[in-house]
């Protein structure tokens, strides 16, 4: 059988395919309706920039407002630097997003999308994992804005207690996720990976070796 | 509003004369029948995004086609279809009808399904359009590859399947 041979069975299938797919393409206000579906990616994009400013513009004047507390004031600058992160990242995404035009070549287009999932997982375990940190300062700030109260200066014991949580907390989730990835437990490490970064990055690079392969032979 | 009106009518009349693209892309990505419709829903929604920026001077087919793939490789990337199995839709794949002629095109279906599912997304896209008898020309500006390269992966795809014929694995 030679490649050729195979025509006929491709227009069979089509013509087969005709009847058994009851689609109604053309009807344009469904189309219109699944468009504003697929919308959610961006909007949230925007969302998280705009949060990105106003956390900006709360933290830069609270660290401002406390140069002489140097503790609160660090507290501040680390909720200001991961609020900027959260601006420039989603802005580089929304930007990539943008460029993604499917009417272009499908190996350019292919590697694009691969390489904005790669960004994706990437920024999200970046922006993800230090909340395990992020939480000791936020509540610190917290409780000086709401009550007052500078919890470091009266008890710094409770926040060093705060910082060891988190670190622990951060260094199990990333043993876990390490331990989980081992051969021998593959079954853990597919659940974890289907919500974590490492399989899908994985993935996305095999994907995007694929694309280079298929561009270059 | 007329002008929106009649972009609307444009693209349905279009669509329509094309629109066995859209079922040849939803088949060779999808075997689940499910996923075929949701496949085939999704490519139109993008070419219907998409028709506005269409410059009317090019090919609508390839255009098209290039919007179809693209979604139909994206989709299947998902995760949301990434994990289903792929069952044999009878349906889709059996020639009804039983006669001695017909065992031919059976087994060439059925071999024309073995030999896409064994392939990895871009090298099945350059089968379909091969298949499809798009020229090599268009399979290059469809793919973003040059013509020499669709020429090279053409030659080496007639190979596989040949090996894989006769192998029995196909």
């Amino acid at each position: 059988m030679e490649l050729d041979d195979l025509k006929p069975a491709l227009k069979a299938r089509e013509a087969r395919s005709m009847t058994a797919l009851d689609l109604k393409l053309a009807q344009i206000g469904a189309l219109e309706k699944a468009t504003s579906r697929l919308r959610p990616l961006k909007f949230w994009l925007i969302v998280q920039m705009l949060a990105g400013v106003v956390f900006t513009i709360l933290f830069a004047s609270y660290w401002s407002a406390h140069l002489d507390n140097v503790p609160l004031m660090l507290c501040g600058i680390v909720m200001h630097a991961y609020s900027v992160l959260l601006i420039v990242f989603g802005g580089i995404e929304l930007s990539m997003v943008n460029r993604v035009d499917y009417a272009a070549p499908v190996v350019a287009i292919q590697k694009q999308l691969a390489r904005l999932r790669a960004w994706r997982i990437r920024t999200q375990a970046w922006l993800g994992l230090p909340h395990w940190i992020l939480w000791v300062p936020l509540t610190l700030i917290a409780f000086n804005v709401l009550f007052g109260a500078d919890i470091y200066a009266n008890a710094p014991s409770v926040v060093a207690m705060f910082f060891a949580v988190g670190i622990a907390g951060l260094a199990v989730t990333l043993g876990l996720l390490r331990w989980a990835r081992e051969p021998s437990r593959k079954r853990i490490g597919d659940y974890l990976d289907d919500s974590a970064a490492g399989s899908s990055l994985r993935r996305t690079q095999t994907f995007l070796d694929e694309i280079a392969r298929f561009e270059t032979d | 509003m007329h002008i929106a009106a009649d972009q609307h009518e444009r693209f349905s009349a279009l669509l329509d004369r094309h629109r066995g693209i859209v079922f040849k892309v939803a088949n060779t990505y999808c075997r689940e029948r499910h996923d075929r419709e949701d496949l085939a829903q999704e490519i139109a929604v993008q070419l219907w995004r998409a028709f506005a920026d269409y410059d009317a001077s090019r090919s609508f087919s390839t255009w098209m086609y290039r919007i179809a793939l693209n979604v139909a490789i994206s989709f299947r990337r998902s995760d949301r279809h990434r994990a289903h199995a792929e069952p044999f839709d009878e349906s889709l794949h059996d020639v009804p009808d039983r006669d001695a002629s017909d065992y031919e095109a059976t087994d060439q279906a059925r071999v024309l399904e073995r030999f896409m599912a064994a392939l990895d997304p871009l090298n099945r896209a350059l089968l379909l359009l091969y298949l499809d008898e798009r020229s090599q020309r268009d399979i290059a500006e469809i793919l973003g590859i040059s013509e020499s390269n669709v020429a090279t992966k053409i030659g080496r795809l007639k190979q596989r399947l040949r090996d894989g014929v006769a192998a029995g694995t196909l």
